[in-house]
């Protein structure tokens, strides 16, 4: 893999940091007065998601990482592995360990289409759409005619979720969500 | 006036990356050595606006290829040159108001570097050592320097996070570190502080113009260019032979002052654009 010296880091380059690969959000070239110049990235470790900040020497460099997102559909679990198989014709199937889907694993339903993040074609990390679908597993009984105050109450979805729902949501029903804030958009006529 | 762009000696200035055209020469980091070769031969006030070249600056502040806006004043002192700066940002101002841009202001502070230090951080930059100076910010300021590391570069990196981010009117800072001098002469002042003869503009936090009482001295100069290789061999970078056209000429630079501009900086602060890409 080729490396990356600081004046080719922009956000979207992936590189090896500490052993991790990482994601390069934000890429600030300083240089004070005539002094030395440093660059200040912002980098986002794709195995874990947490974001870190790190200075480097002008000139330094950093390896590429192998990754690549893919488009896959979500299969089965069976109970070590998650199974998902890519959607550009190839059929091809891989399996996603725990850290791996962790956080998404609220929004994970079979038959779905996510983003699987793929370092060195190993699964470490899925992203689900932004917007999912989902049945409600269990909430307190709705109460109709209370629409107008818009108040909400918490509602437990089949993949064990839990969001803020209106009132009138019951039981059963398929509400959409969006998953990067857990929200509550719609209801969904099935 | 021009001055041409490729010239076949480079800057030996420490941390400024020179651009080579392969073996026929450097882009100019600004266009100082032709013009001062220029004055020497033909001492009359100058200008030009030209592109100059920095390897590797990328940033919001920073472009590899920006333009710059340089003269000189036969005759000026550095005061006289500040005036003059003064009434060209005037001039500048009046000319953007009938696009309703917002102009610089007046140049309302001049502060010495000295003042501001001890306004900011309490201590005198001209007799600190790199010890207190490294205590007076956090660590990740200094974490890019290592053993080879000067005073200067300690200087440039508690200025740059401490006192240019307050630097948000026009401000003049002048009095700069006699480490610092680059071009510029020298000089004593009566409270015995060495200092360089250089000011700087600062607009928004960011600098936008570097002037200097120009040394015409080429013994001195030859000094200045070997202390710079010298820094260049220990950081591992390429070492830049003298520019001998300068060198032939430079005893004969008449007195003067001399003013370098960045033209898109200026218009990041006048139009108060975060990024200068976006001018």
């Amino acid at each position: 893999m080729a490396s990356y010296s600081t004046n080719e880091f922009k956000s979207g380059l992936k590189v090896m940091l500490e052993g991790d690969p990482c994601n390069i959000v934000e890429n600030e070239f300083v240089k004070p007065g005539k002094g030395q110049a440093f660059n200040r990235v912002r980098l986002k470790n794709l195995k874990t998601g947490r974001v870190w900040e790190r200075t480097f020497k002008s000139g330094e460099s950093l390896e590429g990482a192998d990754v690549m997102e893919a488009d896959m559909e979500y299969l089965y679990a069976d109970g070590e592995y998650w199974h998902f198989m890519k959607t550009d014709g190839s059929y091809e199937q891989l399996a996603a360990d725990k850290a791996a889907v962790e956080d998404s694993l609220p929004w994970l339903k079979e038959t779905d289409k996510v983003t699987v993040t793929l370092w060195d074609e190993v699964p470490i990390a899925v992203a689900p759409a932004n917007f999912v679908e989902l049945e409600v597993a269990d909430t307190d009984p709705g109460l109709k005619g209370d629409t107008a105050q818009g108040g909400t109450k918490p509602a437990t979805l089949s993949t064990g979720a839990v969001v803020k729902v209106p009132l009138f949501i019951n039981i059963g029903e398929v509400i959409r969500v969006d998953t990067r804030t857990a929200e509550y958009q719609n209801r969904v006529k099935q | 006036m021009t001055t041409a762009t490729l010239r076949s000696a480079g800057s030996s200035e420490v941390h400024l990356e020179n651009i080579q055209v392969g073996r026929q020469g450097y882009l100019q980091t600004s266009p100082e050595y032709a013009m001062k070769c220029l004055l020497a031969k033909h001492p009359l006030s100058i200008f030009q606006i030209c592109p100059a070249y920095r390897g590797g600056e990328i940033g919001r502040r920073h472009q590899m290829e920006f333009q710059m806006l340089e003269w000189y004043r036969c005759g000026y002192s550095l005061a006289e040159l500040m005036s003059d700066l003064q009434a060209m940002l005037k001039h500048v101002s009046a000319q953007m108001a009938e696009y309703n841009i917002q102009p610089i202001i007046r140049i309302n502070e001049r502060y010495s570097y000295r003042e501001l230090f001890e306004k900011h951080l309490k201590v005198n930059p001209h007799s600190v050592d790199v010890t207190v100076l490294a205590g007076l910010v956090s660590p990740e300021i200094t974490a890019h320097l290592d053993e080879h590391a000067t005073l200067g570069d300690y200087l440039d990196a508690v200025f740059s996070d401490a006192i240019e981010p307050r630097l948000l009117a026009p401000t003049i800072v002048y009095d700069f570190p006699a480490c610092q001098a680059a071009l510029a002469e020298t000089k004593q002042l009566k409270n015995g502080d060495l200092v360089s003869d250089r000011f700087e503009l600062y607009v928004g936090g960011i600098e936008i113009a570097n002037a200097y009482q120009e040394l015409g001295d080429g013994q001195e100069l030859i000094r200045r260019f070997a202390s710079n290789n010298r820094q260049r061999q220990l950081s591992g970078k390429p070492i830049i032979e003298d520019d001998m056209e300068l060198l032939a000429v430079i005893d004969d630079l008449p007195k003067c002052a001399g003013i370098a501009l960045g033209i898109d900086r200026l218009t990041m602060a006048l139009r108060g654009l975060e990024d200068i890409a976006a001018v």
